[in-house]
């Protein structure tokens, strides 16, 4: 099917890009373009109103950088899913983004989607929010000539409302932290997850610091789950899967079911069995 | 105008901005090979090679690949053979009524030119955005893996 007509604007540089969509109304960005170009598609079938401007960042210079330094991580928005996979310092240094990236979709699309794209998507089930909020990521955005940082945690407690356009996601190395992530489809195949769980912590003698304890139910925006982590808190390793689903307020998560429930409960299992490994 | 580079040859296009690259190597270029089936990522049909990896083209803006390298199904073979690909395709059995197989075939190519020798899941993983409506998986992995064979002998 032919897209409703808009005008294409291929911008070489972030100012250009940040000036130009200022200037346009009823523009769209366009990152890799895996959400972008399905939604317009739907509107139009559905005669709803489409953008009259669509802004591609594809050939701005400097978003598709992945930068290691001693104590540093920086991703450009526009880094596919494929280039963090395929990304040897990722791998080694923090290989719970790996992890992540290859869960997410098929073949075809991890080549063309972006990070940027999966944090600004504005799906509460987009999978790389549980992990950045768990590795403490800053998410760098640029804004009418300034940048502007905000931490992940914060970004989807205000509901992954973007501010100007994501140029890197910045992640300082966690030092002797565990990280793992445990995520429930309906099936084995490619499908987008109905809950996840991601938990960083230290340990130390056999007891739990610093943790993070973060569940994405599907319907809503991944969150810090406070009560567990205040539950967990110092706890000894052989308590933590009991300690955890009794300190679990189910109303505050989408599980309308006791199917639901017990998924919740025996996925968080899984991700503390992969915590004590 | 915008300027493509497709099976190493370039096609200057007046395009309006909005066509996808599916639309402008089958209605523009003629280039049918690339099938429309579901149009919405899902089935893999659209699948062609940009710089070597898999891409979906029916959610690609055409003007979005300009500069880079383009290869359809139609630029795989030479006039005279197919492609070591393709043929194993036909000698394994693995097309039915054919629709999905230009896809299965060129990320057959983008994973053996990365992988030459892949195992069963691998092989599994790197199809996985392909759907084969005739149900034909079992004899596509076997073509892969004959390819597979035949590329990595032809190399030693």
């Amino acid at each position: 099917m032919l897209l409703n007509p808009f005008t294409y604007h291929s911008p070489k540089t972030i100012e250009e890009a940040s000036n130009l969509f200022g200037q346009l109304s009823r523009a769209r960005f366009l990152a890799g373009g895996t959400f972008l170009i399905n939604n317009l598609k739907s509107l139009k079938r559905r005669n709803l109103a489409t953008p009259d401007h669509i802004v591609s960042l594809k050939k701005i210079s400097g978003l598709h950088e992945i930068k290691l330094s001693s104590n540093k991580l920086d991703i450009g928005s526009m880094t596919t899913l494929d280039q963090i996979i395929q990304n040897k310092d990722i791998e080694q240094k923090y290989p719970i983004l790996k992890q992540v990236a290859e869960n997410i979709a098929t073949t075809q699309i991890r080549n063309m989607a972006t990070i940027g794209g999966n944090v600004c998507c504005r799906y509460t089930w987009a999978e790389f929010a549980s992990c950045l909020i768990a590795l403490e990521a800053t998410l760098c955005f640029h804004e009418k000539g300034e940048e502007i940082k905000v931490l992940a945690e914060d970004f989807y407690k205000n509901s992954a409302k973007s501010k100007g356009i994501l140029t890197k996601i910045s992640i300082n190395l966690q030092e002797n932290a565990n990280i793992v992530y445990q995520r429930a489809s309906k099936t084995s195949g490619v499908d987008v997850p109905m809950l996840t769980v991601c938990i960083k912590a230290q340990i130390e003698n056999k007891k739990i610091k610093n943790i993070f304890f973060i569940i994405n139910d599907g319907s809503s925006f991944s969150k810090r789950d406070l009560n567990v982590e205040s539950a967990l808190k110092d706890a000894a390793i052989q308590e933590l899967e009991e300690k955890a689903i009794n300190s679990i307020d189910f109303s505050s998560y989408a599980l309308d079911t006791d199917y639901k429930k017990d998924l919740l409960k025996a996925h968080i299992k899984y991700a503390i069995q992969k915590l004590k490994k | 105008m915008t300027t493509l580079n497709i099976n190493k040859k370039t096609y200057n296009l007046d395009l309006y901005g909005n066509e996808t690259l599916l639309e402008v190597l089958r209605d523009n270029l003629k280039l049918t090979g690339t099938k429309t089936a579901c149009d919405e990522a899902q089935c893999g049909s659209c699948t062609v090679l940009i710089d070597g990896k898999s891409f979906l083209s029916c959610i690609t803006l055409a003007k979005d690949v300009e500069g880079k390298e383009i290869t359809t199904i139609e630029g795989l073979s030479s006039e005279e053979d197919l492609h070591v690909i393709q043929q194993a395709f036909l000698d394994n059995g693995a097309v039915q009524c054919g629709f999905c197989a230009p896809g299965f075939i060129l990320s057959t190519k983008a994973l053996l030119d990365k992988n030459p020798s892949p195992n069963l899941d691998e092989i599994k993983k790197s199809l996985d955005g392909h759907i084969c409506r005739c149900g034909g998986y079992l004899k596509i992995f076997d073509a892969v893996k004959d390819a597979s064979k035949k590329i990595t002998n032809h190399d030693t």
